[in-house]
């Protein structure tokens, strides 16, 4: 079965799916004992029938709640996101203006947690039960128990305030010229526009709060390359390794890690998951205008529109980045047949 | 080698993307049960004080020397839109003032709030029935466009205001009957009624006055389908039509707002070259930035933070006061709570709280005890006439309605919101619930949601709870007739009725004689006092923490901050 085929029924098994998390997304919105209405009116407007009738038919509130949903489902199947009520723009546009900030910081989050989950993992199983390996563990478990908001300001006060090695909150200092937005993706767009100061003022802010935010997912990745390294290095084919004399570098990174990739792999799918979810934590701990922070503004503003675009958008990643995870596996173990 | 089941991690991963969809599914369509985490709520984390003296240099880059930047930094900012005519959030006012003006202004630099004084008006004119407004224009006013203004752009911009139908609408709707242009440079406005407050509420940013004929440029008009008709709102979040020291550059929603100067700015060119209002959603980030000298104005620190800063000589604490209350409301309805519905209960209760237990204990002095409804600093109003505490004239009242064996209150109140922006809404329960139990009297609390406690609240479903009001406009007439007409916004909730009071309240603002109207509006308040439906409890003070190369960083509640009269 060609990818092409295998994405698409993937996605054609999801759509059901997401209609009916679009209907119980509106029933419990439509269920919440408040109106909409009041989370942006004044006292002084809600008591203005004018007011309150031309922002009813605006936002087509006065429709009954059955033609509402189907409205919006119509909208929907046309790839219209419907508009919020809050900030009075386009679902899209707001996605598209909060999406690749929140995208830039989670890859990057990624990036950091692999690069130093993996090795430390690897290392830790090597060297089981000595002084790594049990660092290893302990930085794993904090980096598992410590609530992120908490960690983010640990670490603005260290690095920002007291070290002076990090900028502060944002994405770049306020201070500059921003390129144009091609991408949203600040240090792409800054190197397409070949502004070295953007630039480098983007990734200098960008560092502290990846670091924090990946340091979730690298600490679920270590635990779980840990586990399956030293799963794997018991493995009879291991020792047959060593016997044939390899040096241990060989038998560690070519013959036990390509096996215990798999585990690795879906550890890098599940953290992905965590990072939606840390990435309001740390979104307002750094004044990150990303998704995060729109998600739940939105939400506790009762904001139907874009509450089911956020959802929609979360949801359809999850089915890329599982997607990946599965092509992955097909590809690291040629066992394994996409079907 | 172990035999490897090969359909094993499809199927796994059949169950991940479910259970991913199920998780994105749950996370984000419901509000949390609690409010969010956000960074007012979390000062115990705020780092510990800071034993040393705070660097002083920028970790910024710094800007080319030449360039006069303020950064100020905000919280959380809930602007909607940069729109003059639409924006009614908390944020924009600060913003609108620096780059639109108004017919009126506040004397003093802001600093004086109960009169006002002519702007872009050379002088105006109030009809002996407060029913006919007319203004002289200045001659000199030119938009940042360089067009002068005149008496049409005026008419424009009110009538654009009114026909929006949009959240600042009624300010013009509910009041004015007519606006006209008599001549270029005069503009008569009728109202609908006699309104002595109409002159305060021309202070607000949302009385505007735009360049007609760049707007209308834009897609704007002030027709009377402006509501479906106006298509300006798009342009004017990015860019700004007014007569003010500063024209609005760029709006990075969540992110910043940048001002530069106006060149033509026709009271003198502003002090600084661009303006930068930051958002920084976190209190604790947000100080760090002010320390590090990365923002110049830090806005809505919490006390503590603010406390701890008060020793730095960089930096400089600002106190006004805002006209923003809490208040504590009894329902007067005998089906809702028989006990409430006595007065004389209800007295008691404003008896037995300890007020100064709450201003100086709880809020470290950083409120004033506002009387009753009308905030102090206004027409009309003496802090001598607030309640104090009084345990036995409590007990005794009670004992009058026959209550003496004590009895229980349901107090449902909004869970973990943070009151007049300075108090957890928990804490002050605590506290009221302490001082209750002195007279014998049992408060039940409940902590609800912010969104369900409103819509309750609204609907006059609750007994007895705590809640803010914020102010509309200047002058007493934005609070009297709220709280004391039958049916009107605050008085439904507990379902207050006093006749006395309401033709009090609604006859103030019909005459123009300023010493009259305090008379009257002091005698509401003693009426108020005596029903007690509507116990005051904080007014609090605003504190901004600025550089102290700032000079005259002075607050005022209307437009909080004037950047034209700052400077370094």
């Amino acid at each position: 079965m060609s990818l092409v085929t295998y994405f698409i029924r993937r996605v054609v098994v999801t759509i059901p799916l997401l209609l009916l998390v679009t209907l119980l997304g509106f029933i419990i919105t439509y269920l919440i004992p408040a109106d909409p209405l009041a989370m942006v009116l004044s006292e002084r407007a809600m008591a203005n029938p004018q007011i309150v009738q031309a922002y009813r038919e605006r936002w087509g509130l006065d429709k009954p709640p059955h033609e509402r949903y189907l409205t919006y489902l119509g909208n929907l199947l046309r790839g219209d996101l419907g508009e919020s009520i809050v900030t009075q723009q386009s679902v899209a546009a707001d996605i598209a203006r909060y999406f690749p900030a929140t995208v830039e910081l989670a890859v990057s989050a990624t990036l950091i947690a692999v690069l130093i989950g993996v090795p430390l993992g690897i290392l830790a199983a090597v060297k089981r039960d000595r002084l790594i390996d049990h660092l290893a563990r302990l930085v794993s478990l904090l980096g598992v128990c410590v609530p992120v908001f908490w960690l983010g300001l640990l670490a603005l006060s260290l690095f920002y305030y007291r070290l002076q090695w990090m900028p502060g909150p944002g994405r770049v200092n306020a201070r500059l010229d921003l390129p144009p937005t091609v991408t949203g993706l600040l240090t792409v767009d800054s190197l397409l526009a070949g502004r070295g100061d953007v630039f480098a003022s983007a990734l200098h802010h960008l560092m502290l709060p990846a670091l924090v935010l990946g340091l979730y997912s690298m600490s679920l990745i270590t635990r779980i390359v840990r586990s399956a390294m030293i799963e794997v290095l018991q493995q009879d084919y291991v020792r047959t390794a060593r016997a044939k004399g390899l040096i241990e570098r060989v038998v560690v990174m070519r013959h036990a890690l390509r096996n215990a990739a798999l585990p690795a792999v879906t550890a890098v799918g599940l953290a992905f998951g965590n990072l939606m979810a840390g990435a309001v934590m740390t979104e307002t701990v750094f004044a990150w205008p990303g998704i995060g922070r729109y998600a739940v503004e939105s939400a506790t503003k009762l904001d139907f529109a874009p509450i089911m675009g956020v959802t929609l958008l979360v949801a359809v990643a999850y089915i890329v980045i599982n997607f990946l995870v599965d092509v992955s596996y097909a590809l690291l173990d040629p066992r394994v047949r996409l079907s | 080698m172990r035999p490897v089941n090969r359909t094993l991690p499809i199927r796994a991963f059949s169950v991940l993307l479910m259970t991913g969809l199920l998780l994105a599914a749950c996370a984000q369509p419901t509000p949390p049960p609690q409010a969010q985490p956000t960074a007012t709520e979390q000062p115990t984390q705020a780092p510990p004080p800071q034993p040393t003296a705070p660097p002083a240099q920028p970790t910024e880059t710094p800007a080319p020397a030449a360039e006069n930047v303020l950064v100020v930094g905000l919280p959380k900012a809930d602007t909607r839109t940069l729109d003059p005519h639409r924006q009614y959030e908390i944020t924009p006012p600060q913003i609108m003032r620096a780059v639109y003006e108004t017919l009126v202004t506040l004397p003093d630099k802001g600093a004086t709030i109960d009169r006002v004084e002519p702007l872009l008006a050379e002088s105006f004119e109030i009809s002996d029935d407060a029913l006919v407004y007319t203004f002289k224009l200045r001659s000199d006013v030119k938009f940042a466009s360089g067009r002068s203004m005149t008496a049409d752009d005026v008419v424009f911009s009110f009538k654009r205001l009114g026909n929006l139908q949009d959240n600042p609408s009624w300010l013009f709707n509910d009041h004015v009957a007519s606006i006209e242009a008599v001549d270029p440079s005069t503009v008569k406005i009728t109202l609908k009624e006699p309104n002595a407050a109409f002159l305060s509420m021309l202070v607000s940013p949302n009385f505007a006055v735009v360049d007609a004929e760049l707007v209308k440029a834009q897609g704007g008009t002030d027709a009377e389908n402006a509501k479906e008709a106006d298509k300006a709102t798009d342009w004017l979040d990015g860019n700004s039509a007014g007569t003010g020291p500063y024209v609005l550059k760029e709006w990075k929603r969540n992110e910043q707002v940048v001002i530069e100067r106006n060149p033509n700015y026709w009271r003198g060119a502003a002090p600084f070259d661009r303006i930068i209002f930051r958002e920084i959603p976190d209190d604790a980030a947000r100080q760090q930035a002010l320390e590090r000298g990365d923002v110049d104005i830090a806005i809505g620190l919490d006390v503590d933070a603010i406390n701890r800063l008060k020793g730095n000589p960089d930096l400089n604490v600002i106190v006004g006061n805002t006209l923003d209350m809490t208040y504590l409301a009894m329902t007067t309805n005998p089906e809702m709570s028989k006990e409430l519905a006595d007065k004389r209960v209800r007295q008691a209760i404003m008896y037995a709280i300890d007020y100064e237990g709450i201003l100086d204990g709880l809020l470290g002095g950083t409120a004033l005890h506002i009387p009753t409804i009308i905030p102090l600093g206004l027409l009309g109003t003496d802090p001598a006439l607030a309640p104090k505490r009084d345990l036995e004239k409590a007990k005794a009242l009670l004992k009058e309605a026959g209550l003496e064996g004590g009895f229980t209150i349901n107090m449902v109140y909004p869970g973990e919101r943070k009151m007049s922006n300075v108090i957890l809404a928990d804490t002050l329960v605590a506290k009221l619930q302490e001082d209750l139990a002195e007279i014998g009297v049992t408060l039940n609390v409940e902590p609800r949601d912010a969104t369900t406690w409103r819509a309750d609240y609204r609907a006059g479903k609750l007994v007895a709870t705590i809640a803010d009001w914020t102010p509309d406009f200047l002058d007493p007439h934005g609070w009297a007739p709220a709280f004391a007409v039958e049916g009107a916004s605050a008085a439904k909730r507990v379902y207050y009725v006093n006749k006395e009071a309401e033709k009090l309240a609604l006859d103030a603002a019909k005459i123009t004689d300023p010493a009259k109207r305090a008379e009257m509006y002091l005698k509401l308040q003693q009426i108020m006092l005596e029903d007690a439906a509507f116990v005051g409890l904080i007014q609090p003070k605003v504190q901004i923490v600025a550089s102290a190369k700032l000079k005259d960083v002075i607050y005022n509640p209307v437009y909080f901050l004037d950047y034209y009269f700052m400077s370094r």
